[in-house]
């Protein structure tokens, strides 16, 4: 393989790359060696910034029509909570994004990790698929998402399999370079592929799919964004089109807590498979 | 393999052409597209407006991002102050705030910009923060052992350290841009390729899509290739430290 060890690569922006021991995906997952300062500063750092927010809109320094206030979001926040907007609910939204982001991360997983078990094993496989992947490795996902024009299939289920194919890209690959990094078993040719294999490659295969749900937010938000009536994407631009700003606001805090919350849900849910 | 078997399913008659085009037909759209345009915008036109927007949007973030990522690397009291903050905003699809800051800017190329300034900003700073606090310590004291000033060592020990990183930062931003470029311009532009192809897809013109969809992939991957050669030529010692 032409790529070095150090190679950081370009993760998000392809479809394809080396997340376990990238350093590229430090940049995608966000550093979790942080808090090495106080943390105190911290919590005064973000508490300043809501400050100002609440501070600003208070003695009316913004115009509630450029940047809504944060009564004014709250208020936005339970309509969307209780009676939602065009008849639909946040949670209704929330759920069809979580849903789709469900399918997408699990069968692109799968699919992933099959291949990069096979790739990863065989040597024969490997020489046929490996000049397809070096290809498709940098090309930017947002880039196909277009595709979800071309009728092939039901609509929500083109987004779907989009999510899937970056999932899949990036497990296969984290899946092949755990298997072929391994070398050898004592006691087991190199060529064998059993369930101890695929425990062992389970935390390479989280770390892929935490790094494939950073990525597909981006593609899921993009996608709902064109073409759907519901998701967070549609949300924020249905509330466009009916100028409520506040809508919008909403959708992006749930957005930063859905994502974090799938984070650690699938960090979580590694560290119990692998025990 | 991929392009062979897409042509035999054209040959064949396999896949419905209004729904799939074959690459015959692509090809013959591309060509109409690169001489004559469509919709009276040429496919020069478009690839034109979509890197301008690119390369000024990633442009300032990076000179903005890497000096204050820099920064928080070097100071653990700014470091503890924006660390959170950063982290609260990064993992937000850039696209979800294209409304409001459409609403900020109003309709035209800033919005765009400084959406891709923002997406390039954030994996900037992560970046060059990252570069600097991996610097390993011993050289540092080494090079302080060796009479360094505050100075020196910042240009000749940290900077040369974090350089690296910086440029993993850049090719991740850069693929990041490029696509969320596109799909920002599928929702609000008249010019640039993704609304090249929104508006090929209003007249059920398949075959611009699909080409479209094949000049976004090839740019952002010639992208990528231009920042890899950056890479190799400003650093060479990559990898050595």
């Amino acid at each position: 393989m032409a790529e070095s060890a150090v190679d950081g690569g370009n993760v998000s922006g392809g479809l394809v790359d080396r997340p376990a021991g990238s350093r590229a995906v430090p940049l995608i997952l966000g550093g979790e060696a942080v808090s090495s300062g106080n943390r105190l500063l911290g919590v005064a750092g973000v508490g300043a910034m809501l400050a100002l927010w609440v501070v600003s809109a208070q003695l009316g320094i913004v115009d509630p029509e450029v940047l809504p206030g944060p009564r004014a979001t709250a208020e936005d926040f339970w309509q969307l909570a209780t009676d939602g907007f065009q008849r639909v609910t946040l949670w209704e939204h929330l759920a069809m994004s979580l849903m789709r982001m469900a399918l997408g991360l699990g069968l692109g997983g799968v699919a992933g990790v099959v291949a990069g078990l096979a790739i990863g094993s065989s040597r024969t496989i490997r020489s046929i698929v490996q000049p397809a992947f070096g290809f498709f490795r940098l090309v930017p996902v947002l880039g196909l998402l277009p595709l979800i024009f071309v009728r092939f299939g039901p609509g929500s289920m083109r987004l779907v399999s989009l999510l899937a194919v970056t999932t899949f890209f990036i497990v296969a690959i984290a899946v092949r370079d755990h298997v072929a990094g391994r070398g050898p078993m004592p006691g087991s040719s190199a060529d064998r592929v059993d369930l101890r294999t695929v425990r062992q490659a389970l935390p390479a295969t989280f770390l892929a799919l935490r790094v494939a749900a950073a990525v597909n937010w981006n593609v899921l938000v993009a996608g709902e964004l064109i073409s759907f009536q519901k998701g967070l994407g549609a949300m924020i631009w249905t509330a466009r089109t009916f100028f409520q700003y506040g809508f919008v606001l909403v959708a992006i805090f749930a957005l930063v807590g859905v994502s974090a919350l799938v984070d650690f849900a699938l960090r979580r849910l590694g560290d119990w498979l692998a025990g | 393999m991929l392009f062979i078997i897409w042509l035999l399913s054209e040959a064949l008659g396999i896949a419905d052409p209004t729904f799939f085009p074959g690459p015959i037909e692509t090809i013959q759209g591309g060509w109409e597209l690169a001489t004559d345009g469509f919709q009276r915008v040429t496919l020069a036109e478009h690839v034109f407006a979509s890197l301008r927007r690119i390369l000024i949007g990633f442009g300032i973030g990076v000179v903005v991002g890497v000096p204050v990522g820099l920064a928080m690397g070097l100071n653990n009291t700014l470091r503890a102050i924006f660390d959170p903050l950063i982290e609260l905003f990064r993992p937000v699809p850039p696209l979800a705030f294209i409304p409001l800051l459409i609403l900020w800017f109003g309709i035209g190329e800033t919005p765009a910009v400084v959406m891709l300034f923002f997406a390039a900003f954030f994996i900037m700073v992560i970046a060059a923060r990252a570069g600097v606090t991996g610097v390993r310590l011993s050289k540092v004291h080494a090079a302080y052992s060796l009479g360094a000033s505050k100075q020196q060592i910042l240009r000749n020990v940290i900077l040369p350290n974090a350089l690296p990183e910086i440029f993993v930062g850049m090719r991740v931003a850069i693929g990041v841009c490029w696509g969320t470029l596109v799909a920002a311009e599928l929702v609000g532009a008249q010019t640039g390729l993704g609304a090249m192809i929104w508006t090929a897809r209003t007249f059920f013109r398949n075959e611009l899509v699909v080409f479209g969809i094949i000049i976004i992939g090839v740019i952002g991957v010639i992208l990528d290739l231009i920042m890899r050669k950056a890479e190799e030529r400003f650093i060479p010692w990559r990898g050595r430290g």
